[in-house]
């Protein structure tokens, strides 16, 4: 297994695929995806459109020209292609982005929720799931941002690896990040957090606090002398979304990276609600990733 | 790391609008349609349209409330299999009072919310924008981000927005970052952070002045008034030490009652008795195990504990925390108002060359030019303008100066200048008229052509550099010292043109003196942190004051010894760098006082103290104070200078503001949780003889000596006003003497458990039975003989079994009072209510034997007066067991030391 640090060293290479469907949202997101092309090793950006038929064919040209100018303007090529609806916008996607570890498809979860959730049944779930490439979902609700974060908040689940797996895309957006926060929340069920005992609780937060702090400590050492500030904080709670929310709060996160799920069936339905609650109620932009 | 200009403040104002996907003609209607689908409404609330709903029947989850309703559900069905047993009525009490625990919880919580309504007030209704190239006026749930906004004198802003035009534009940002002082704003690009640029404004502060125009870049949750309404709204508060405390017991209780009432049940089933018995049986067990009126009597008597602390100027909203202040291990406090009496006062008139106090004569003059740039009115009660002003008319008429004649030779007034922090006069005084400016050095020392004090040293020309160099020094040693430092110079007029403008006056000046100012250490704090030294409970300072002010307070008043005042300060752009780990130790090593820390800063403090395991208390009084009073275990707020998302965010308000009622609070506190423990222990040992009648009833063939009507008689009856009595102790004159107890130390401990069940409950049980046993074989009952609950012999053995058990509590209740005195050698007559409970006990142990109306009502019957005085014997017994076991832990503890 690869250490976090061998992760950062070197500048990562991506071919990056822009899924562009001409909303508002997706200008938003292309900021994110010129971002990080500017600090990756292939500077270019391949962004795909499928006519849909949603958007007129001019409007979505006049985007698209505007997009290839802030890109230039930061030293980015953009290389823009619009396919014809094939089946549906997903197979046009999967049949055009390279299925390798070296593709990297920036798209967006969905925009309106309208009851349906902002992941749950969108192609960027299902580009989540299928596993091809890696994928980077961005909601972006703080268009102000300009797609640089500056503050960070990795929830973390308690995985042994960490946030090792979010660490190559994440280094697309290291050097504007000024803080990384990190959240271990240790969740106890609400019927018996209320009757734990002191003892009981100090003692669940030490094995958080020790997860941590090896997380930290693995940070600590792949940013040395980056002057990137780092912390974390381990929590006890009956309710960790809302703990990641009110952290996200707390630290001024500008944005929030969470793993998508590999877990089975029930606990993946159990899991994929609360991404959506995040999503739904996040302060701030959030991206849901998956390395492959 | 890179640093691009690439953020919003950083961009020139003409490209704002294309980074916005924006124009500025504003959005169309279709662009803030699509735009509000995707970021939501600008709104602060999180919709949850089932929170109420959800918050209610989370009440019901509390173990305590399933086992009293679960209790009432089987009196209901005994009711129906078996009438005329009067188990209805039981099972409604204990409804109600499951339903009265659940709704009282749920009121408490729904209370909370009122600190959403006050935020939301800082925001207004309807909000002018330019769309489609014309004003319009929109409600502010309606703004996007790329919306043109259109800012004017006195508009509460709705959203966070880059400033592309500004003519004048003064804001008030006083709710974002607690900054009385208006800012001034521009339109320029700025390279500071985002909460520092001069060219944003922020959602819930106002235009004081000038008008402009903004781009929305954030709206609703997302803006930095929003953060601050979803911390305040979402941060659920530690569970309060007696809240844990009291579900660990009520866990420990239920799963007792229940595991006996179960495994009795099934032992009934299997040895043969009918379901109904078996019912009883198991109901009686529950309903003996489980100390009803405990929870009642904690809630009844936390509620004399805030009304004993509101006569101490501490008002409680949160009746858990008037414990939860007993339990303080660490006490964050503000300083202005709290520490210091928020007064300014002019303290030192100082020669600004030699650093040396000038004589009285000469800093009467001196005030007199001061007050000619100080606008400062005199009126009934006292003088009225800005506090630095006070102070200055204050102080001079303290040097006996006559202020109406120095006001009569005031020809003009400049008014103070937030931008070039200074005011400005004209006066004429018997020498002759001059033009006074008065302001921070810094805005005064590049108008300075010399330096003239009067006593004696003077200084111009080409020496003034080295000159304002001492000047300087002189203006730090006064800063170190903790005063605030005013300067003042002036410029001789020698003909007084009304008509010139204050920049043509302020050329050519001549430094006259410093003067030092300061807000006054309250009289009272230094022997307030002493007792909290005492009492184990550590004080930290935060302020946003300057590190050195903040020192010379934190040794004023104690917070620090001076042997370690240099390593207790941190300021807040350390705190800042610091992680949370590096922060703990650095509180392990003694930092003691936060100074230049923003309110924010506050939530990371609270947030490391209690990692540490510690009770946090926090004061607070700004709006953006909300969240680290929500975090803080305890979070007070100021009732004279607060606002009111401060008070509705905390669960203690201060009415006078001061620091020493915080310390009269903790040990109101501290006694109510003595209080709770000693009645907690006094309603246990009740319980044992409740429980024995049944485990011998199922056990043995005999009758049942208490029935649940009995029970429920002592546990919701009798035993409430004794209970309500010891929670009304006097403070032990030791209390402040201790460390704050432990998280971790129970209120149920194993201790207090057997004290309560096996030794007195045992002997309460004992003795009650005996005399229950004596009635009945002296009536002729023998072993295995079954009694009818209407027979005479069965009414008056259960009667004095019943009778025993209460008079007994009253030597149970005096030896409770102290854990080792005995409980005889502080007048009961001082505490009125324990008087009243004893009289309620003897009563009602005289009632059930003797009065009709009583036995009808719980089954009982008379017993000869010898009896009835060998139950009277049980109140020695009960007391002088405990009296003696008393005696044996004193010479115990002796020996051991």
């Amino acid at each position: 297994m690869p250490d976090l640090a061998s992760s950062l060293v070197s500048v990562p290479s991506f071919n990056i695929y822009l899924a562009y469907d001409g909303s508002i949202n997706s200008d938003w997101i292309a900021k994110y995806a010129i971002n990080m092309a500017e600090n990756n090793g292939i500077r270019k950006i391949n962004l795909i459109h499928v006519d849909d038929g949603i958007h007129s064919p001019e409007a979505i040209t006049q985007k698209i020209a505007v997009i290839e100018d802030q890109a230039a303007s930061f030293g980015v090529e953009l290389s823009a292609s619009t396919l014809p609806l094939s089946e549906n916008v997903l197979l046009s996607l999967l049949d055009c982005i390279p299925k390798s570890e070296a593709s990297l498809c920036i798209c967006g979860t969905r925009s309106t929720s309208r009851g349906r959730g902002y992941l749950a049944g969108t192609i960027s779930e299902k580009l989540l799931r299928c596993k091809h490439f890696n994928v980077f979902a961005i909601r972006v609700v703080k268009p102000g941002i300009l797609g640089l974060p500056r503050q960070v908040l990795f929830p973390l689940s308690g995985h042994p690896r960490g946030v090792q797996g979010a660490m190559s895309l994440f280094a697309l957006m290291a050097p504007h990040v000024k803080k990384i926060y990190l959240l271990r929340v240790m969740y106890i069920s609400s019927l018996w957090f209320r009757y734990m005992s002191a003892s009981r609780a100090r003692s669940i937060r030490k094995s958080g606090t020790a997860y941590l702090d090896r997380i930290l400590e693995e940070l600590d050492r792949s940013f040395a002398d980056t002057g990137l500030f780092i912390d974390g904080k381990v929590v006890l709670s009956d309710d960790w979304i809302k703990e990641i929310l009110i952290y996200a709060n707390r630290v001024k996160a500008q944005m929030i990276i969470m793993g998508a799920s590999d877990r089975n069936l029930p606990s993946r339905y159990f899991y994929g609600n609360k991404i959506e609650q995040v999503l739904r109620h996040s302060p701030c932009d959030v991206a849901i990733y998956r390395k492959i | 790391m890179k640093q691009e200009p690439r953020q919003i403040q950083q961009f020139p104002a003409e490209d704002v609008f294309s980074i916005l996907h924006s124009r500025p003609g504003g959005l169309t209607t279709a662009e803030v349609a699509e735009r509000l689908g995707h970021v939501g409404r600008n709104s602060f609330e999180i919709p949850d349209r089932w929170k109420v709903y959800r918050s209610f029947f989370r009440q019901f989850t509390n173990f305590f409330t399933i086992l009293l309703l679960l209790s009432a559900v089987i009196c209901f069905i005994a009711h129906s299999i078996n009438p005329g047993e009067g188990m209805n009525i039981l099972g409604w009490a204990l409804a109600v009072v499951a339903l009265l625990n659940a709704f009282f919880s749920f009121i408490q919580e729904f209370r909370a919310e009122r600190a959403m309504e006050a935020l939301k007030k800082f925001l207004p209704q309807l909000v002018e924008v330019e769309r489609e190239g014309a004003v319009q006026k929109v409600e502010v749930a309606e703004i996007v981000p790329g919306d043109l906004l259109l800012l004017s004198e006195g508009d509460k802003i709705s959203a966070d927005a880059r400033i592309v035009e500004s003519e004048g534009l003064l804001v008030n940002n006083a709710p974002l970052t607690g900054e009385a002082a208006p800012c001034p704003l521009t339109a320029q690009a700025n390279a500071a952070s985002l909460i520092e640029s001069d060219n944003i404004v922020f959602a819930g502060c106002s235009v004081v002045r000038g008008v402009g125009k903004a781009v929305v870049f954030a709206t609703g949750l997302r803006t930095e008034f929003g953060k601050l309404a979803h911390l305040s709204q979402g941060i659920k508060r530690e569970i309060s030490p007696l809240e844990r405390e009291t579900a660990r017991m009520v866990r420990i209780l239920t799963i007792i009652a229940t595991v006996m009432g179960f495994s009795f049940f099934l032992y009934g089933v299997a040895s043969g008795r009918s379901l109904w018995v078996n019912l009883v049986f198991m109901m009686g067990i529950i309903v003996a195990n489980v100390p009803e009126g405990l929870l009642p009597t904690f809630t009844l008597s936390l509620a004399m504990g805030s009304l004993r602390m509101a006569r101490k100027n501490v008002l409680v909203k949160s009746l858990n925390s008037v414990e939860a202040l007993g339990a303080v291990h660490v006490i964050c406090s503000d300083k202005t108002g709290t520490l210091t009496e928020n007064r300014l006062s002019i303290t030192a008139v100082i020669d600004p060359l030699t650093g040396k106090e000038l004589d009285r004569r000469l800093q009467q003059e001196l005030l007199a030019l001061a007050l000619a740039a100080s606008e400062v009115k005199k009126t009934e009660d006292g003088f009225s303008g800005d506090p630095l002003d006070v102070a200055v008319a204050r102080r001079f008429i303290e040097l006996e100066g006559d202020f109406e004649a120095v006001q009569e030779d005031i020809s003009r007034y400049f008014t103070f200048d937030v931008e070039k922090r200074r005011s400005g006069g004209i006066i004429t005084r018997p020498s002759g008229s001059c033009f006074v400016s008065k302001g921070a050095f810094e805005a005064l020392a590049s108008m300075l052509a010399g330096i003239e004090t009067g006593s004696g040293g003077t200084a111009s020309g080409s020496s003034i550099g080295h000159e304002l160099e001492k000047a300087q020094e002189v203006l730090h040693s006064m800063a170190s010292g903790g005063l605030r430092v005013i300067a003042l110079a002036t410029r001789a007029l020698g003909e007084v043109n009304l008509d010139q403008e204050q920049e043509e006056l302020e050329t050519r000046l001549t430094l006259k003196a410093f003067i030092g100012i300061e807000d006054p250490l309250r009289a009272e704090v230094p022997a307030a942190i002493k007792k909290c030294r005492e009492a184990g409970v550590e004080v930290l300072l935060i302020t946003g004051d300057h590190p050195d002010t903040a020192l010379s307070i934190g040794r004023k008043s104690g917070i620090v010894l001076e042997e370690q005042a240099e390593d207790a300060v941190m300021t807040g752009i350390e705190l800042e760098q610091l992680t949370e780990g590096r922060l703990r130790r650095k509180l392990e090593d003694g930092v003691k006082i936060f100074a230049r820390t923003t309110p924010g800063q506050k939530m990371k403090i609270v947030s490391v103290l209690q990692s540490m395991n510690k009770v946090v208390a926090m004061t607070g009084d700004g709006v953006n104070d909300a969240p680290a009073l929500k975090a803080a275990d305890v979070g007070i707020a100021m009732g004279r200078q607060g606002t009111d998302v401060a008070r509705e965010s905390a669960q203690i308000i201060l009415l006078d503001d001061n620091f020493a009622s915080i310390v009269s609070g903790i040990e109101e506190g501290r006694t109510v949780f003595e209080n709770i423990r000693k009645f907690t222990n006094y309603v246990l040992v009740s319980n044992g003889p409740e429980i024995l009648p049944y485990v011998l009833y199922i056990l043995f063939p005999v009758p049942l000596a208490l029935n649940v009507i009995h029970i429920l008689s002592i546990d919701l009856g009798t035993d409430i006003i004794p209970s309500m009595a010891l929670g009304q102790e006097p403070p032990d004159s030791e209390v402040m003497n201790r460390p704050p107890r432990q998280t971790d130390q129970g209120l149920l401990s194993l201790r207090l458990m057997l004290h309560s069940y096996l030794f007195l409950g045992l002997l309460e049980g004992f003795w009650s039975l005996t005399l229950f046993f004596y009635v009945l074989v002296s009536g002729g009952w023998h072993w295995g003989m079954e009694l009818q609950n209407s027979d005479p012999l069965y009414r008056s053995a259960t009667g004095i079994a019943l009778a025993t058990i209460l008079l007994m509590q009253i030597g149970n209740l005096l030896g409770r009072r102290f854990r080792l005195r005995s409980g005889l050698d502080r007048g009961i007559i001082k505490n009125r209510l324990m008087l009243l409970g004893i009289v309620i006990q003897v009563v009602f142990s005289w009632a059930i034997l003797y009065l009709p109306i009583m036995q009808k009502a719980l089954n009982t019957g008379p017993v000869s007066v010898g009896v009835y005085l060998l139950a009277w014997f049980g109140v020695i017994l009960i007391f002088g067991s405990d009296y003696l076991r008393k005696q044996l832990t004193i010479f115990f503890e002796r020996t051991a030391d």
